[in-house]
């Protein structure tokens, strides 16, 4: 008798394959062929897949076309198997998968619009965190203004690519006008040119929704500079030798009116907290 | 990862009472949320509020004020050789202690060997060796979450020719070995007494009355196989009259449960998939009146 172990490996290569001769023999026939009852489960594993993945990545549904996703995600499941039962996680390699499969090809965007789209799915599920009660600034000595680091909330992601994906995005979501339009309907959008322009985009979570807009080079370079933890001082110091117009109070007054920063922190300890969590 | 602040609770984190209950979709949260219509509880699938925070997890808090609510995992693979996964404990115990539900259950099935997940709920071959695997993972899984679990069957399309043991008499077993209580999904004893031949209310008959506390009804749909015909539980369907049959009798084995109405794909509107629950709390009130 087979071990369970046994019995488990051969089934998942059975479903994960178009071979089901590692567990046909132990499968009953009941007056049904046992390869037809094992390809209800090798259906269900890549339907399953494809729900997942027409949830997660939208865009690139509508970009590619049913046909073309729907292998685009087999190819992917076979290369990056689940290794998860929380299916949240299963779309994670996606991009990277879309960098290496269209390398060099016509649809090599394809990877930073995935990447946007994985962010969105980060900040729809990140811990809640701020936005800072700016009020508490008062309180802090000019002198100190420098120390300070300005932690960004963990609801928000910065993508930035060569291509203008803040328009493809934007051009490929579905109207609330046109019911007739359905992910996986090959709609052709408002033409973009792919060599318009490099996009900065901020994703961060609102009350109800995730809001998507464009920043400026300089808000950007100045919020990876606190993602990476610098303080205030450090900063201005390598924004204004990468732009020398760059203007730190108007920049920061920008972050802060959008609810952007979830704590500010003099040296390694709190001058305030957010409305809750952790901060780095 | 910090703690989500306490919420004072409305509903009790007790024992949900002998009703019919309906799936929380995210189609319909937000009516739910806005109108607060009178269904007895709801059940949730436990990994679809893993997440660490958002608007899915708010919303189930805040209807969770009003409604006592399930917790009905489909990925921690309790059949699998696989050892459990700690991050996936982890999350539904951080769940669980934000929700605090009336019932946590799972499955008698696997669905993950040697690091890779196939999500799905894939049937055991019902063997000596399986039983004491399964038995010995959900005592693990219990001592984690210091509580009792339950543990669903399942739609089953294939039968393994070296299984040892009825399905009825292994999650027998498994609920007296284990300590754990049993989820009878009544559609799905259907479907696979359909698909395998044996007789549904023998099955039902067989089951420890006092191992039985919940119930789930659902939809299927029929596949052609030449001259045969399989069963999918694809709860895509309202319960067919045969299953109502079923579910009459499974009252009658177990007493008045609470019954979900799992309705999952081509979702309805609510208002119909609380007119299904109508059904079920009609047949749980004659039960009632007939004890009485």
């Amino acid at each position: 008798m087979p071990s369970l172990r046994d019995t488990q490996a051969a089934f998942s290569a059975a479903i994960r394959s178009e071979d089901a001769r590692s567990i046909a023999g132990l499968v009953v026939a009941g007056g049904i062929a046992p390869e037809e009852r094992i390809q209800i489960y090798r259906n269900n594993h890549r339907i399953g897949a494809l729900d997942v993945m027409q949830a997660t990545y939208p865009v690139i549904l509508r970009l590619g076309g049913s046909e073309w996703f729907c292998q685009s995600v087999l190819r992917y499941q076979q290369r990056h198997p689940s290794r998860s039962g929380d299916l949240q996680f299963f779309g994670e390699e996606y991009p990277s998968f879309l960098r290496a499969d269209l390398a060099g090809t016509l649809h090599a965007y394809f990877h930073d619009v995935a990447t946007l789209e994985w962010a969105y799915q980060l900040v729809l599920t990140a811990e809640e965190c701020g936005p800072v009660d700016l009020g508490v600034l008062k309180a802090v000595d000019p002198d100190d203004y420098e120390r300070l680091r300005f932690v960004p909330r963990p609801a928000l992601r910065l993508v930035e690519s060569p291509f203008p994906i803040f328009a493809i995005w934007h051009a490929n979501q579905p109207s609330l006008n046109s019911p007739a339009e359905r992910p996986g309907a090959e709609v052709c959008p408002a033409e973009i040119r792919l060599d318009a322009g490099a996009s900065r985009v901020l994703l961060i979570r609102r009350r109800d929704h995730v809001e998507l807009r464009e920043l400026s080079r300089a808000n950007s370079l100045l919020l990876r500079q606190f993602e990476a933890g610098a303080p205030l001082g450090a900063a201005a110091e390598a924004m204004a030798s990468e732009d020398g117009d760059f203007d730190l109070p108007s920049c920061l007054r920008e972050l802060l009116g959008l609810e952007a920063i979830a704590a500010i922190l003099l040296d390694d300890g709190p001058v305030t907290v957010g409305t809750a969590g952790d901060h780095r | 990862m910090t703690d989500v602040p306490f919420i004072e609770r409305a509903a009790p984190a007790g024992p949900i009472p002998a009703i019919a209950g309906i799936g929380l979709r995210t189609a319909h949260q937000e009516q739910i949320a806005r109108e607060r219509p009178a269904a007895g509880w709801l059940e949730v699938h436990s990994e679809n509020y893993f997440a660490d925070g958002g608007m899915q997890i708010e919303r189930l808090l805040d209807v969770r004020c009003d409604y006592p609510v399930s917790l009905h995992g489909v990925g921690l693979s309790l059949g699998s050789t696989d050892p459990l996964d700690p991050e996936h404990v982890r999350r539904l115990k951080r769940l669980v202690a934000r929700s605090e539900p009336a019932f946590i259950s799972e499955h008698l099935s696997w669905g993950s060997v040697h690091d890779t997940h196939l999500n799905d709920l894939l049937p055991l071959p019902l063997t000596e060796e399986a039983l004491a695997h399964m038995v010995a993972k959900v005592h693990r899984l219990q001592d984690e979450l210091g509580r009792q679990i339950l543990i669903e069957n399942i739609s089953s399309y294939l039968e393994f020719s070296h299984s040892q043991i009825a399905e009825w008499d292994f999650i027998a077993a498994l609920g007296e070995e284990a300590g754990c209580g049993l989820l009878v999904d009544v559609n799905n004893v259907y479907v696979s007494a359909c698909n395998h031949g044996f007789d549904a209310r023998h099955y039902l008959s067989a089951l420890p009355r006092h191992l039985v506390r919940e119930l789930h009804l659902a939809g299927h749909s029929r596949n052609r196989h030449g001259d045969r015909e399989i069963l999918i539980d694809t709860h895509s369907a309202p319960v067919c009259e045969a299953v109502w049959d079923l579910y009459e009798f499974a009252l009658e084995c177990f007493g008045p449960l609470p019954t979900l109405i799992e309705w999952d794909a081509e979702l309805p509107s609510l208002e119909v998939l609380l007119a299904e629950a109508g059904k079920a709390n009609r047949r749980l009130e004659q039960v009632r009146a007939i004890a009485a």
